[in-house]
């Protein structure tokens, strides 16, 4: 059966709990380009229903009873792939792993449920809902079997662009990249398993600090640091104000504020966000505290993500002279800052996800293990 | 009903939204509530009685489901309640040998009472 047509943005709504189905389909259909066309209660409902009607995608909570959430997502994204967004309850105290743990089997994004110290309205957690639901409907799904977001599948799952598209800019002449001292990353939707994918190929004794901004919803940061820090080589935690970045580490920036480079001793800042800033951390401002500190001296990466953060600040660094390189359409999930980054000349080159560890160990000096 | 309101209850967006929702939705929401309730309550009263492994991991389902269900309708106290009796059965589940410490069974007594106490309207 093909995905349902003509019925605007058709989504399916999976949760054990009634109240939370009848809100969640509330908050989808108050827009009228969304309609639920099915209610799940746990994860083997979720699985019939999905192949059966083919929704264009799929709100889901993670703790489902008979299947669990993370059981049900491999098994939809194995045989009826769809965008999943999965809302979770954001538990203090724990680092929600269980979030990346779905993002690793295929889900698109993620958010925290309604809380009672939540400072908007229901009505803004149902608008932020519809937002991620749009975007996450766009995302081009593929088969995805576990296995594949494994390191050797990363490698194998994704056509690649060869050398990658690149590209001069005009005037300034190819820069001495001799002493990188950090590589900045950024993504947004997607991120997760890209940022999987690149920081997994990256060896333990690398010589670069790594900063990574990922958009994400507020709490789930210390659970991606969590994550991935299972999973690669390197050590992977959350950036507090007046830390120093250190060689060999990776550093995510925390919610809540944009992580600035403060000076050449990798000392970063936590500073609030512009009044209106819409990504929280921002790529863009950090990117442009790297330009601002290091110039040449480091490396920008633009993975994956919907907007356009981290377009200006990739051009900042390009400008300055560093490397940069943006993630190219086929692996992206969503190409939308990597093409923002592009169309403003911000990107020297552009590369298949499985291209950009080598290229940036290549600048470096180093080979890939 | 109002024209920029559909049958959902949350208003459409557009230049000027509702910021709470509408009455209608709100009163589905607390029946919904009282059901999920209705079902979880007994459970989590097998609290008071030496619960073992199996118990403790039921009631720590009932108590996220309830915590989060709470929220949506507004049962900020009881929300809070079930989110630290969650927490406390989460500790207990992944260190058997604690037993079933009485902070938690203090929280989980409160949560107890709350959902009695609770009325939809």
């Amino acid at each position: 059966m093909s995905p349902a047509a003509g019925a605007g943005l058709t989504v399916v709504v999976v949760d054990d709990s009634a109240v939370q189905r009848r809100f969640m389909r509330a908050a989808v259909e108050a827009d009228g380009d969304f309609s639920v066309v099915g209610e799940a209660r746990n994860g083997r409902e979720a699985v019939s229903l999905v192949a059966r009607l083919r929704p264009r995608a799929v709100l889901m909570d993670l703790d489902l009873p008979v299947l669990t959430g993370i059981d049900a997502i491999e098994r939809i994204m194995s045989a009826s792939p769809t965008p999943i967004l999965v809302y979770s309850a954001f538990l203090a105290g724990s680092n929600n792993v269980n979030a990346l743990e779905a993002l690793a089997a295929g889900a698109v994004d993620v958010l925290a449920k309604p809380g009672p110290d939540d400072t908007g309205t229901l009505e803004d957690y149902a608008a932020a809902l519809r937002a991620k639901l749009r975007v996450a409907s766009r995302v081009r799904v593929i088969t995805h079997p576990r296995g594949r977001l494994r390191l050797q599948g990363m490698a194998g799952s994704a056509p690649s662009l060869g050398g990658g598209d690149r590209r001069p800019l005009r005037p300034t002449a190819e820069p001495d990249r001799g002493d990188v001292r950090l590589v900045a990353v950024g993504a947004s939707t997607g991120g997760p398993q890209a940022l999987l994918a690149l920081l997994a190929r990256l060896p333990a004794d690398l010589d670069q600090a790594v900063l990574v901004v990922q958009h994400m919803a507020a709490g789930f940061i210390p659970g991606l640091a969590a994550w991935l820090d299972g999973l690669v080589a390197l050590p992977v935690g959350v950036g507090v104000s007046g830390c120093r970045l250190a060689p060999g580490t990776v550093t995510l920036a925390p919610s809540g504020s944009n992580l600035l480079l403060a000076d050449d001793r990798l000392r970063v800042l936590c500073t609030p966000p512009a009044p209106g800033q819409f990504h929280v951390p921002g790529i863009d401002a950090t990117f442009a505290s790297v330009a601002a500190v290091l110039g040449d001296r480091a490396i920008g990466v633009l993975l994956t993500g919907m907007g356009r953060d981290g377009a200006a600040g990739l051009l900042a660094m390009r400008r300055r002279g560093a490397l940069t390189i943006g993630q190219d359409a086929a692996t992206s999930a969503v190409y939308g800052m990597p093409a923002a980054a592009w169309a403003l000349d911000a990107v020297e080159r552009q590369l298949a996800l499985d291209q950009i560890a080598p290229a940036v160990l290549g600048a470096v000096g180093r080979a890939l293990a | 009903m109002p024209d920029d309101q559909d049958g959902a209850g949350l208003r459409r967006t557009g230049p000027a939204p509702s910021r709470t929702l509408s009455p209608e939705l709100l009163a589905g929401l607390r029946t919904a509530f009282a059901g999920e309730v209705d079902r979880r309550l007994p459970r989590l009263r097998r609290l008071r009685q030496d619960p073992d492994q199996q118990v403790l991991a039921q009631a720590l389902r009932d108590a996220h489901s309830l915590a989060s269900s709470a929220a949506v309708v507004g049962a900020d106290e009881l929300s809070r309640c079930a989110a630290r009796v969650e927490t406390g059965l989460q500790r207990c589940l992944s260190d058997p040998a604690a037993g079933f410490p009485a902070p938690v069974a203090a929280d989980a007594e409160q949560l107890t009472a709350l959902l009695e106490g609770w009325r939809p309207a």
